[in-house]
């Protein structure tokens, strides 16, 4: 580690303690959404700023499944798409990834996650694509707020889902403390990163979770404190979903009964 | 120049070892070593033609692909995929799959001299593990043209020095030969159906070259069925 | 080979006996498929076998320009084929390997540089997934690792002023790559997100769908830590997989380390064998019986060839001569129409666990013929 990630005096390099989450503002139904149409538009859509990171996600669906999709044994068809926009990192204009094994991962990865969390039983025998665009992204742990936004987009689509889906990042000092929510910087500088993805209670369930990432090396005993950090994040970042929905439920709510 | 049948020196092979049905996913399946050279082969099929553009409504279609040791397959392998699709097709009787597809799957484990010969016998007991009905059964045979004009069977290489570099920096032949054969033998009449040369050689010379690796290609089909009937007797 | 389909019984089946803590192959819910590897001739092939899953990997160099964000550090880069199959386990494999070993530093990269900022080593470990009968994650982990271990590269020699000379073997000993630890994937395959099975097969992991992925190394540190498929875990699980993951690790790698000590032995011995020892091992499982047993139910059922002798997998080779081979041939041939030259059809179907492995040695002027039957 070249540079210890928590000053003397406990705030870390963007001013943070070692418990602040980055500033998060999300907000539903970005994209313009024809339920009656159903003219290629999208279903629901989010978009989420979290820290540097900007995601946009948008789904479309449940329909009918396309001839072209995916295996015919599966009964539902979720279909994941991700992209960086060329002018996402940092200002540079880059290449645009384009099936690299990084961004198959990530698709992979959101495919299971949401495979276990969306009620798949009541949507047999249709799709629903996710399609996700990232504006702007900050570092490697973008995956955490592209589940964000996702879980958001679903939401905003009306698809049956078991609970909110979040997901943190977490690191660790030389100190071994936990550092919640990891900017780019400080992963770069060192440390482990552990990604999650949770539900953070399911009825009377402990909070359970369906996605662990780890990159570089800690001791095992360390793993308590990481992952409890990283749990706690999942809450925070619960509470901003959960009132962000809500906000947006009574804005709709209130513009109708004004328009009536 | 050469006295074959005085000298039995000459004939010499290196060491085969071989093992069958070490994949348990595939039809057919062998692990061969030859001296300093070892692949393992492991044969599909007949199945399900992949892509309708292959359908052969009177024969199989052949599908060969051949992994190197290290780096990504290039041209190289793909003009062995080429000359092995080739062989194959030969020996086996295609006619009797239509509108189905072989495949077979090559991969290159330790690529000393003589590694096509090797390939190619691994190819051929594979194939009868597979239990795909064949014309014929075929061997192949290594030999190469030293500086000195002496013909040598199947030589063995230690003096690789660059035993680490990826393909790109490989030379396809050893500088230190004048040329290198490989010679494709079948059973039933003992015919050539494929050679394979590399560097410059007199007719006569090569003309040597094919009577010597006949003469060590019996040793290898002795080989086979050797193999093939210690294998039936333990079943 | 496309996989068959799994029929709701058998899924039935394998969940109801996991329940009741039962597997199919016998094993126990922590217990492991044995482990080999075989090192080839070359430095860094490996053939590295779990059960019946077994994969190839090898380990190329070669120098080049290192990326300008690292100057002095090489590179590694890490290639999984997976044969005709699909895209996606492929991808799951090669990002938890990259992830093991790229991303937990166990590479001294910075040894791998010639000259900063011009000229660095470039590693690449190819991996060939031969045969997948489930897990493939943990024996592509393990063939990688000792890949790397017993890879060699050449020496160089930078003379200051930008110029450096790559040394042949014959020049200057290959020297091995530094590792700083051994990362060690161990697969647990989740039934119902909360019994973890050790070392799943094909079947298990196709009722399941749903991993967890730890590497750990020899020093109980995490490396990686990956939770695939659809599943819904409890984070205490996780914490119980970890400490038996870090139990596992430390016997791999002090299997490794030994089978590369042996290997080293047989290499200053001048003894290498390359792939061709694996031939008489691959397959042996734990219960293993002595050979000897096994080579007299041979010969009992050897009656039609007693002319050739069964000949045991130790160093004790049985010589015939030349001529006898020869006419036992011809004798044979004979009595049996159906050989190779007229049409081969292998009507013997496959029988597994049994190998059969012959040698012919002819490297002196008499033969030497030497077979090993192996039954387990």
């Amino acid at each position: 580690m070249v540079q210890d990630l928590l000053s003397a005096q406990g705030l870390r390099m963007d001013g943070r303690r070692h418990n602040e989450l980055r500033q998060i503002q999300c907000k539903l139904g970005v994209l313009e959404s024809e339920l009656f149409t159903h003219k290629n538009r999208c279903d629901g859509s989010a978009y989420m700023l979290h820290g540097n990171t900007k995601v946009i996600a948008s789904i479309s669906g449940p329909k009918h499944p396309s001839k072209s999709s995916g295996k015919k044994d599966e009964s539902f068809i979720f279909n994941v798409r991700v992209k960086f926009a060329t002018f996402s990192k940092n200002g540079e204009r880059q290449k645009v990834l384009k099936n690299s094994k990084k961004l198959g991962e990530i698709e992979i990865n959101l495919k299971n996650i949401f495979k276990s969390v969306i009620l798949v039983e009541k949507y047999e025998k249709s799709q629903l694509d996710l399609n996700i665009e990232v504006l702007q992204h900050d570092g490697g742990s973008e995956i955490c707020t592209i589940v964000n936004t996702a879980t958001l987009a679903l939401i905003d689509a009306g698809i049956c889902m078991k609970e909110y889906v979040c997901a943190c990042t977490a690191s660790l000092t030389n100190d071994g403390l936990a550092l919640l929510d990891v900017s780019h910087l400080e992963e770069i500088c060192g440390g482990p990163t552990l990604t999650i993805a949770a539900l953070p209670r399911i009825g009377d369930h402990e909070q359970s979770v369906a996605f662990i990432e780890l990159s570089q090396k800690f001791y095992l005993k360390d793993l308590n404190k990481i992952f409890d950090c990283c749990q706690l994040g999942c809450e925070k970042i619960r509470t901003i979903l959960d009132e962000a929905i809500r906000g947006n439920a009574y804005e709709h709510v209130n513009s109708d009964l004004t328009s009536n | 120049m050469l006295k074959m049948e005085a000298d039995k020196e000459i004939l010499n092979l290196k060491p085969i070892t071989a093992e069958m049905n070490i994949l348990s996913r595939s039809d057919g399946s062998v692990i061969i070593t030859q001296g300093d050279s070892s692949c393992i082969v492991n044969v599909n099929g007949p199945t399900e033609v992949v892509s309708m553009a292959n359908m052969d409504m009177n024969k199989a279609y052949m599908e060969v692909s051949y992994r190197p040791r290290c780096g990504i397959p290039g041209v190289n392998e793909r003009y062995k995929e080429k000359i092995i699709k080739n062989i194959c097709e030969t020996v086996i009787l295609t006619a009797l799959y239509p509108k189905s597809q072989i495949n077979i799957q090559i991969q290159e484990m330790d690529d000393g001299s003589g590694i096509f010969a090797c390939v190619i016998n691994a190819c051929n007991v594979a194939l009868l593990n597979s239990g795909i009905e064949m014309r014929s059964t075929m061997a192949a045979v290594h030999c190469v043209l030293d500086d000195k004009d002496n013909l040598i069977i199947d030589p063995i290489d230690y003096s690789d020095d660059t035993p680490t570099f990826s393909r790109i920096q490989k030379a396809v032949r050893n500088s230190k030969y004048k040329a290198d054969f490989t010679f494709v033998f079948e059973s039933l009449k003992e015919s050539v159906i494929s050679v394979n040369t590399n560097g410059n050689f007199t007719i006569h010379q090569y003309n040597n070259a094919q009577k010597l690796c006949k003469e060590a290609s019996k040793k290898i089909f002795e080989f086979y069925c050797d193999l093939a009937r210690k294998y039936a007797n333990v079943i | 080979m496309k996989d068959p389909i799994l029929s709701n019984n058998e899924r039935a089946f394998v969940e109801k006996a996991i329940a009741e803590k039962l597997r199919i192959d016998k094993r126990g819910l922590n217990e492991f498929r044995n482990l080999a590897i075989f090192y080839g001739k070359n430095y860094g092939s490996v053939i590295a076998s779990l059960g019946e899953t077994k994969v190839f990997a090898s380990v190329s160099c070669e120098v080049s320009t290192p990326k300008t964000t690292r100057p002095n550090e090489g590179t590694i880069f890490i290639n999984v084929e997976m044969g005709s199959q699909q895209n996606e386990p492929c991808i799951v494999v090669t990002r938890i390997l990259e992830r093991t070993i790229r991303e937990s530093n166990c590479i001294d990269l910075e040894s791998l540089c010639i000259v900063a900022e011009e000229k660095v080593w470039n590693l690449r470990v190819d991996i060939s997934i031969l045969n997948n009968e489930g897990n493939v994650i943990d024996c592509a982990c393990i063939a990688a690792v000792s890949a790397l271990a017993h890879f060699r590269r050449p020496d160089c020699t930078a003379s200051g002023d930008g110029e450096f000379t790559i040394h042949k073997s014959a020049e200057k000993d290959l020297i091995p790559i530094v590792l700083h630890h051994y990362p060690i994937c161990v697969n647990y395959a989740l039934f119902e997100g909360k019994t973890p099975i050790a070392d799943p097969t094909i079947l298990e992991e196709r009722v399941t769908n749903a991993s967890l992925i730890l590497a750990v190394n020899a020093y109980k540190e995490l490396c990686s830590i990956h939770l695939t498929g659809v599943s819904l875990t409890s984070p205490y699980l996780i914490q119980k997989c970890s400490d038996m993951a870090a139990e596992r690790a430390k016997h791999i790698v002090e299997y490794i380390k030994d089978a590369l000590e042996q290997d080293r032995i047989d290499r200053e011995n001048g003894q290498a064998k390359g792939f061709s020892q694996s031939i008489k091992l691959t397959n042996i499982p734990s219960n293993f019986t002595d050979t000897q047993e096994i080579d007299q139910v041979m010969d009992t059922e050897n009656d039609g060839s007693g002319e050739l002798e069964e000949v045991m997998a130790d160093e004790s080779f049985e010589k015939i001569d030349s001529d006898t081979v020869a006419s036992t041939w011809t004798k044979e041939e004979s009595d049996e129409s159906s050989d190779s030259d007229v049409q081969v059809i292998e009507e013997s179907p496959k029988k597994k666990g049994i190998i059969n492995v012959m040698e012919i040695v002819d490297t002196s002027s008499d033969d030497e013929e030497k077979e090993t039957i192996v039954l387990n």
